[in-house]
This record gives C-alpha cells, sequence and structure tokens, in this order.
C-alpha cells in the first residue's frame, strides 16, 4: 500500500508555490527624467524646460535625459508615445507649454508629469501668470515633480538671502534658491551683517554698520520700508525670530560682555535672558519655540548651549570637540547643524538632536554661518575657495553638494522659509 | 518535553512527521534497491514505454514465404532477451490462448540477419502483447503483476525525478540570482529614507519574462516614493531573465520580490 501511495506522490504534477527572491540594496542612484521642451515663444525671457531641468539636476537625485533625439516632441498627453520615452530608459516624463492666456498680457503655463513605466499620467497643473513670474512658476513646477517623485517637498521655489561684497560696497541680495534672479535689498558702504527671514518670508531682520556701530534693522521684503529694531548703547547683533513672528532673540552688549535678549517684533519690551560673564551669541529659537540654541563660552571653550525663552538654566548640547559655534535647527526639529573646528579647519556638522553622531558634512575648511532649507534636506553655508567667498548646498545626509557662486565675495547666506 | 495539553496537535504533527520520513527514507531505498539488484528489469520497463509505436503500425516485415507476421511461439524466447524477460513472458502467459491470432510456427531460416529481425520482431510482439493484456478489462486481473508493474514504474519515476531535481535546483538559484540582479540595477534607494526599509510585491510572470498584469504590493515600506520607484524598478527591469526549461518556468510563474534596499 505504500508503495502504491509513494508511486502516487511522485507522479503528482509539482504544486505550484510562488518563489521568494530577496532582493538587497539598490543600484540606481537617481530617477531618470526626461523633461521635454516646452512649447513657448522664443521671445519669452525663460525656458521652463532649462529652469526645470538645472532644478532637477541640482537635486541630485534626477538623472537628466537627453531629449534631443526624439523625433516629434509631445506637448500634449495626447501626443506622448511612451514606447519611444521607455526606450530611452526613462522613468518620468515632464511636458508642457506656455500659451498667451485668456487674459491680455498674461500666459497660461501648463504641465504634466508622467509615469512613462506604468504610462499613467502622475501631476499636471495650469498657471495664469504674467510673464515676469516665468521664471517662479518653473521652480514651482520643480517642486511638484521633486514631490511627486521622492515624497519630499521640493525648495527649488524658496529663496535665498546673501551679503556681497564688491570691491567696498556691500550689498544684502534675496535671490530664488538657485541663485537666479538676485533682488538688491540694501546697498551700503558699511558691512552688513546676519540677516534673519521672518518666519511668514515678508520681512528681513539684519545688522548694518551704516550708524559706525552694528544696529539691528527689520525691512520689509513687500514694501521695502525698514524700521530700526534695537539700537542700544554697545553692539546690537544676531537677531533671530520667534516661531510666531511675535519676538526676536538678538544680543547685546550694553557696554558689557555680550548676552542673549528678547525683544517684541517692534522694538519693545527688551528684556534680558542669559546673565553671565561669558560670551553668549548666536541665538535660533527651535520649531516649537521652547527652546533658544546659541553659542557661548561659559564653559571654557565655544560650545553650544540652549535655554527656555522664559528663563531659567542653560544646558550644554554639545560635548565633542573644542570650538562647536552657529547654531541652527531643522525645520522638522530633528537635526541640529554648526560649524565644528577639528585640527584647525571650521567645517560644517550635523547632528541628530536626539542622537549623538556628529557628520561633518564639508571637506572644505573655512566655513560660516549654515542655515536648513525648509524641507530640512539641505544646507547652505558660506565657504572659501581661492580667497574668494562663495555659498555651498550640501543634503544633510552628505551625499550631495553643489555650489553657487557670484562674482564678488558672498558671505552670510540664510535659506528663507517655504513658500505657499 | 511539551505537555500534551499544551499542544493538541502534537500526535498528528508527530504522525505527519513519521510519514514523511518514512516517505523519504522508502524513496531512498527503494531506488537503491532497484539500481543495484536488477537493472535489466527498469532497462525492461523501457522498452515497455516504447510499445505505442509498433501498435499503431504494425511492421511491414522484408518479404519472407509468410507476408504475415505472427506471434512466435512463447517457448522460443529471442536469444539475448535474459531471463526476467521470460519471467515477464510467462505471467500473461495463461492469458495467451484467448489472443486473436492463433500461435503458427515459424518456419525456422538459418539465416542470422533473418534470424535477428524475427527475433526484433518478436520482441516487438510480446510486449505489444503485453500492452494489450494489461490493458483489456475483461481479464482476470493478475495482483502479482500490477504490483510488479506499479513498482517498476514508481522506481523508473523516482530515479527520474531526482535527477532532475538536481539539475533543476542549480538552474533555478541561477536564474533567481539573475532576476535579483536585474531587478535591484533599477531600484533607486535614495527616495527610500535611511533606516530598516523592506517592502515586499508579488509578481505574475509570464514566458517571455514579461510581467503580467501589474505589480501587487503586499508589504509596503511606509514611504509612497520608495513603494512607486521600487515599482517602477521591477517594471523597467523586464524582460526578466528566465530558465530556457519549459518545464522548470511553472516554478517561477508566481514571484515573491523582497526588497530591503537600504541594506
Amino acid at each position: 500500500m505504500l508503495r502504491f501511495l509513494l508511486a502516487f506522490i511522485l507522479l503528482l504534477p509539482p504544486v505550484a508555490r510562488a518563489l521568494d527572491i530577496e532582493i538587497v540594496g539598490g543600484a540606481a542612484q537617481q530617477i531618470p527624467i526626461a523633461v521635454a521642451p516646452f512649447a513657448q515663444s522664443a521671445t519669452l525671457p525663460e525656458s521652463v524646460a532649462l529652469v526645470v531641468s538645472a532644478d532637477l539636476r541640482r537635486s541630485g537625485l534626477f538623472r537628466l535625459l537627453e531629449t534631443r533625439g526624439v523625433a516629434a516632441i509631445p506637448h500634449e498627453l495626447a501626443e506622448v508615445k511612451y514606447p519611444e520615452w521607455a526606450a530611452l530608459q526613462a522613468q518620468a516624463l515632464v511636458i508642457g507649454k506656455v500659451e498667451p492666456s485668456a487674459v491680455a498680457g498674461k500666459l497660461k503655463v501648463s504641465f504634466r508629469l508622467l509615469d512613462v513605466v506604468k504610462q499613467t499620467p502622475l501631476a499636471g497643473l495650469e498657471y495664469d501668470i504674467t510673464p515676469a513670474q516665468l521664471r517662479q512658476t518653473a521652480h514651482k513646477i520643480a517642486d511638484i515633480i521633486y514631490e511627486k517623485l521622492t515624497g519630499e517637498p521640493g525648495v527649488f521655489a524658496t529663496r535665498i538671502t546673501y551679503v556681497n561684497k564688491t570691491g567696498k560696497r556691500f550689498t544684502l541680495v534675496v535671490a530664488d534658491a538657485d541663485g537666479g534672479n538676485p533682488q538688491t535689498i540694501l546697498s551700503s558702504a558699511e558691512p552688513i551683517i546676519s540677516p534673519a527671514w521672518s518666519p511668514d518670508g515678508t520681512k528681513l531682520a539684519y545688522v548694518s554698520f551704516e550708524k559706525k556701530k552694528p544696529v539691528i534693522f527689520v525691512q520689509s521684503l513687500t514694501s521695502g520700508q525698514r524700521y530700526v529694531l534695537a539700537n542700544f548703547k554697545g553692539n546690537n547683533s544676531a537677531p533671530a525670530w520667534s516661531p510666531d513672528s511675535k519676538r526676536l532673540a538678538i544680543v547685546l552688549t550694553h557696554g558689557a560682555n555680550s548676552r542673549l535678549h528678547l525683544i517684541n517684533a517692534d522694538g519693545t519690551g527688551m528684556q534680558p535672558l542669559t546673565a553671565s560673564s561669558a560670551i553668549d551669541t548666536e541665538p535660533d529659537w527651535s520649531p516649537d519655540g521652547k527652546w533658544i540654541y546659541f553659542t557661548s563660552d561659559r564653559g571654557g571653550s565655544p560650545q553650544i548651549y540652549r535655554i527656555s525663552p522664559l528663563g531659567g538654566e542653560a544646558q550644554r548640547v554639545t560635548f565633542d570637540g573644542s570650538y562647536n559655534v552657529s547654531p541652527q535647527m531643522s525645520p522638522d526639529g530633528k537635526l541640529l547643524t554648526y560649524i565644528r573646528r577639528e585640527g584647525g579647519k571650521f567645517q560644517v556638522a550635523v547632528r541628530e538632536l536626539a542622537g549623538s553622531q556628529v557628520q561633518i558634512l564639508s571637506e572644505s575648511s573655512q566655513d560660516e554661518s549654515p542655515s536648513f532649507a525648509p524641507n530640512s534636506r539641505l544646507i547652505i553655508y558660506a565657504t572659501n575657495i581661492n580667497n574668494r567667498g562663495i555659498l555651498s548646498v550640501v543634503s544633510a545626509d552628505g551625499r550631495v553638494k553643489q555650489r553657487l557662486s557670484e562674482a564678488g565675495d558672498v558671505r552670510e547666506p540664510s535659506w528663507g522659509p517655504a513658500t505657499n | 518535553m511539551i505537555r500534551a495539553r499544551e499542544n493538541p496537535v502534537m500526535w498528528q504533527a508527530g504522525a505527519l512527521s513519521l510519514l514523511v520520513h518514512g516517505l523519504f527514507f522508502l524513496l531512498l531505498v527503494m531506488t537503491f534497491s532497484w539500481k543495484a539488484v536488477q537493472p535489466m528489469q527498469v532497462a525492461q520497463v523501457e522498452l515497455w514505454d516504447s510499445l505505442p509505436a509498433p501498435k499503431v503500425a504494425p511492421p511491414p516485415e522484408p518479404p519472407k514465404p509468410e507476408p504475415k507476421v505472427e506471434p512466435p511461439p512463447k517457448p522460443e524466447p529471442p536469444p539475448e532477451a535474459p531471463e526476467p524477460k521470460a519471467e515477464i513472458q510467462i505471467k500473461p502467459k495463461p492469458p495467451m490462448p484467448e489472443v486473436k491470432k492463433p500461435p503458427r510456427e515459424l518456419p525456422k531460416k538459418p539465416d542470422p540477419a533473418i534470424k535477428a529481425k524475427e527475433e526484433e520482431k518478436q520482441r516487438k510482439e510480446a510486449l505489444r502483447k503485453l500492452q494489450q493484456d494489461l490493458l483489456r478489462d475483461d481479464q482476470p486481473v493478475d495482483h502479482e503483476a500490477d504490483q510488479a508493474l506499479a513498482e517498476a514504474k514508481a522506481a523508473a519515476e523516482a530515479k527520474r525525478a531526482a535527477d532532475a531535481l538536481a539539475a533543476s535546483s542549480g538552474i533555478v538559484d541561477k536564474y533567481m540570482a539573475q532576476i535579483s540582479a536585474k531587478i535591484k540595477r533599477y531600484v533607486n534607494k535614495q527616495v527610500c529614507g535611511t533606516g530598516k526599509t523592506e517592502l515586499t510585491f508579488a509578481i505574475a510572470m509570464m514566458p517571455t519574462g514579461e510581467v503580467s498584469g501589474t505589480p501587487r504590493l503586499i508589504k509596503s515600506s511606509g514611504l509612497p516614493a520608495c513603494d512607486q520607484a521600487v515599482e517602477r524598478a521591477i517594471l523597467q527591469a523586464q524582460p526578466l531573465p528566465l530558465p530556457p526549461q519549459p518545464e522548470l518556468f511553472s516554478q517561477f510563474r508566481d514571484l515573491n520580490l523582497k526588497f530591503r534596499p537600504n541594506d
């Protein structure tokens, strides 16, 4: 009987079972994407496809594919032949056009993001804009593409501010995150330092030496109007906005050592916060408003501390190394970036607040003023190449690096908040 | 020891385990014993498998005095057929008298070539008769014969299956590795965050190496962008490398792809 059973079992067809295959790691570093040239008039000042491509390429997460070999560039969904783009090994495709809008003097910009592999549309939008907004619209399109494919908000449509020194002239500049479209906010024969964005992005606080001493100003970016925030006896410096925009932390000396103070956004209600015989400076609020991080040498060497805006004892935050300054919190509250001096080199470091592992992000030796992008993924900082100040952007995990440079000596960068 | 109270299926599990172990043991034992002791019987069965041919086309023998090929008298087996053949021939002998073609004396030819041909004929006829006898259901069933045949057939199948398994598992492993390597080329782990990210897709394959339908997400990584990037990687890796042997494709028809992009 057992022999029959055996024969029966052996003669059965093999039972179908799903085969398990493990795939560990991933070799592709970037998403292959093709941005087809938009249909647009040659007289327009910006090529939307070029701005979008440059943004995506600069993020380091995309590989831009050459589209010149494609016979007929599609501008609408119906014109797209997916196999053509799959043959280029593209995973995503961007098409669009810029046309005169129904409203006189305006333009209609429309685009579509398509999944070439699954042959489905992923996103599409239309904008009604003035020609002057064309570049900003291209940045917004790049943001949408970035968010759709990486799951994270893009920062291409945000702005940065920095100080450019050419000859003996100092200029406070606000530009697009890619350095394009620079606008002069203030031009002065005396130094300008420490620009700080208000949380809603409409105002800049900065320190100007035009009165031959450091004075804190607040200037509206929409109206150009400005007022003096703090001009107390001694030095007034290092303004930092609270997350609710109602107050700023500033550093005053009053003829003594540098100490932290709080002041209302209209310049009233100044009150001291720290009181030690050490130097306390460079305040930065945490995104939840509960802590102010700052640099202090009260422990004997410059280190980073934090204190509650309500006062109390300051807690030390950095313990490694002998020189840690310029703290900046990430907008998501998880990371802290600062400048660390090691072996005579000043480099950008980043650390998880919850952990203690420090990662050095830069390879240069004279880094200053690190500042997080609104998506907490990128850090902009000033560095020195060949005795010229330039701006550098590095991803928070150190993988992607870019450089922005302008004629002149660029310093004191600060990344603006997210735009809506 | 696990108390029976705590594990109510312990006895059934034990019995099943014993049964499977016993079957496996028997498989090994039977394969070996057949091979060592009675090789010719296996050869015999292989011959039997080729029977349908002579049944379909009765061999037109060279024009001898007898145009019709008659079944040779049983007591005259071909010289090269050894004892076991006689054994089998002897067994179906009882039904012989009821065969339609009455045995006739074959005139003896001194020519060795003709004799060889006749022997060939005789062997074929013997095997054909064997098949006929077995196919008849109005014949008295010979249990012993049935059992011996089932054993022989099972042994042959077991030997074939064991050989095929050894060869194919190597091929299956090779193609699993190739599929994994090809998909990995397109997996973009930059959008999968950091830390231990795991996700699983189930896909159905077509013999051409293409995915049938869309990949099914069994376990998400928690990051939609990562899930989508991995799905694109799977689809971009088409056609997936599959083994050329059609009988092995059945193992690749359904695949569970488990990803750990950050490892």
